[in-house]
This record gives C-alpha cells, structure tokens and sequence, in this order.
C-alpha cells in the first residue's frame, strides 16, 4: 500500500531530480514517524491525499509551475530531435558525397564519358541531404536560442 | 465560515513564523512539528498535513532561516530529518515576532473603535 503511493507520487513528480529525491526521502520518513506513533499506512495516505494531489501540493508550493515544466521538457526533446536529425543528415551527405563516383561516370570507368545520368530526382542524393541537414541545425539553434532567452 | 477566503489569508501570513516558533523551542522532525501543530493550532488553524508542512520547510531552508541534519532518532526509529534555526533564522524570527506584537496593538485598536459590534 505505502510502496504503491510512493510509487505513485515519484512517478507525478515533475521536479528536478534532486526535489524529487527530497521529497521521496521525507515522504518515506513521514511513514516511519507515522508507524512510530501508532499510524496506520492507511491512516497516513487518507491524511496526505491522492499521490497527484499530493504531487501537486509539493509542486506547487515549491514555487514551481508543472504546465511550464512539461512544456519546457517538450521544447528541449524538440532541440535533441532536431540536432539529431542535422548530425544524422550531415553525416550521410558527407558519407554520400564521397563514397560517390565521379559525375558522369558510368560502370567504373576510368574516364569521363560523354553520356549523362538522368536520375529520377531532379537533384542528387547529398545535396538533398545537405539542405535538411542545415534546415534542420538551423531549427535547433533557433530553438535552442528561444529556450535560453526565457529562461532569463 | 472558518475558512473564508479572508481567514485563510490571516493563517497563510502566519504559518511560517509558527513554524519558526516550533523549530526554534527545539531541533524537532517532520512528524514532530506536525503533531504540536495540530495539538496546540489544530482548532484554530485546521488540522496540518505533511503535504503543507514539508514544501514550507523546503522554502525556509532555501531562505538559509532553517537548517537540517540527518540522524537516527532516540526511538529506535529510522533516520529523520532534524530541523534547526540558523542564526539568520533566529534573527528573522525575533524580528517577526516582535512585528506581530506591533502589528496585533494596532489591528486591536482599528477593532476597538467597532467593539460594539462584536456580540
């Protein structure tokens, strides 16, 4: 039963991990104390409430804005997404660009040839690439920018 | 009525300095500073929770006013956080306190001049 809500209660926690360690510790103190002056775990839990609104009151009290938080985590996956898919872009362009043969070539030749390749796309492959590659470190930076901007 | 809008804005304002009261008679835990609240408070002020208690010690620590240690208790009981003044802690409360007083003398004199309304 105690077990369960402080399972409960560590998992609605939106605070740093250093409050949440707090916060756990204390609460697992309130049972001992509790069980020392003949309380109940039943007795503790209906006092401290449901594990969210217990979550909350500790939250809210802290002086901390759960809505903000999640928003923040939200923009910061965002900046991760995206400098991994530049970094990942990139990367294969480079690969891409220089496991390629030479323009023109066809079959390993050791020489240019006079016939062109016409590809499906309109562009190749690592200049496609390169372009979401720098769109998408560009987004992260942005990003990355707007979030250290509020933080002040 | 106990907990108009009003009243609960007197026990918000007050909370703290009690809390500074209890902490400061002696080094005291959690459970411990729950307890005489509600024996001594708990009428008046609604009976207290740890779901109140612990986010205001965690801000009076921030605030450098209490401090804490941790250590097995006399009781055989697991380790408990023990709370403490800190100098400043002292200082800030002698300084509330002696506000309070101030502060009740002249509440009491706005309410003198309606006494007749109190039945």
């Amino acid at each position: 039963m105690r077990e369960e809500y402080i399972k409960k209660v560590t998992k609605e926690l939106s605070v740093s991990r250093n409050q949440k360690r707090e916060i756990i510790r204390d609460l697992n103190e309130a049972f001992d104390s509790a069980k020392e002056h003949g309380e109940t775990e039943k007795q503790v839990i209906d006092r401290l409430g449901t594990p969210k609104d217990f979550a909350e009151s500790m939250e809210e009290t802290i002086g901390f804005n759960r809505a903000q938080y999640r928003k923040r985590r939200r923009k910061l996956l965002a900046v991760y997404c995206s400098c991994g898919i530049a970094v990942f872009c990139l990367i294969s362009a480079f690969v891409a660009k220089h496991s390629a043969l030479p323009d023109n070539t066809i079959g390993q030749a050791d020489s240019m040839t006079q016939i062109t390749v016409n590809g499906f796309w309109p562009f190749d492959i690592w200049s496609a690439l390169l372009i979401i590659g720098l769109i998408f470190a560009i987004v992260a930076v942005a990003l990355m920018i707007g979030l250290t901007r509020k933080k002040k | 009525m106990a907990d108009s809008k009003y009243i609960q804005q007197f026990k918000k304002g007050s909370f703290e300095m009690i809390l500074l009261c209890l902490i400061a008679k002696k080094e005291t835990y959690g459970y411990e500073i729950i307890t005489e609240l509600n024996e001594t408070g708990g009428k008046i002020f609604g009976y207290a929770k740890e779901g109140t208690i612990y986010p205001m010690l965690y801000r009076l620590q921030d605030a450098g006013l209490v401090q804490c240690r941790i250590a097995s208790s006399q009781a055989n009981g697991g380790p408990k956080k023990y709370y403490s003044l800190t100098a400043k802690g002292r200082e800030t409360l002698c300084e509330l306190i002696s506000f309070w007083r101030s502060y009740t003398v002249c509440v009491d004199s706005f309410i003198d001049i309606v006494k007749d309304l109190e039945a």
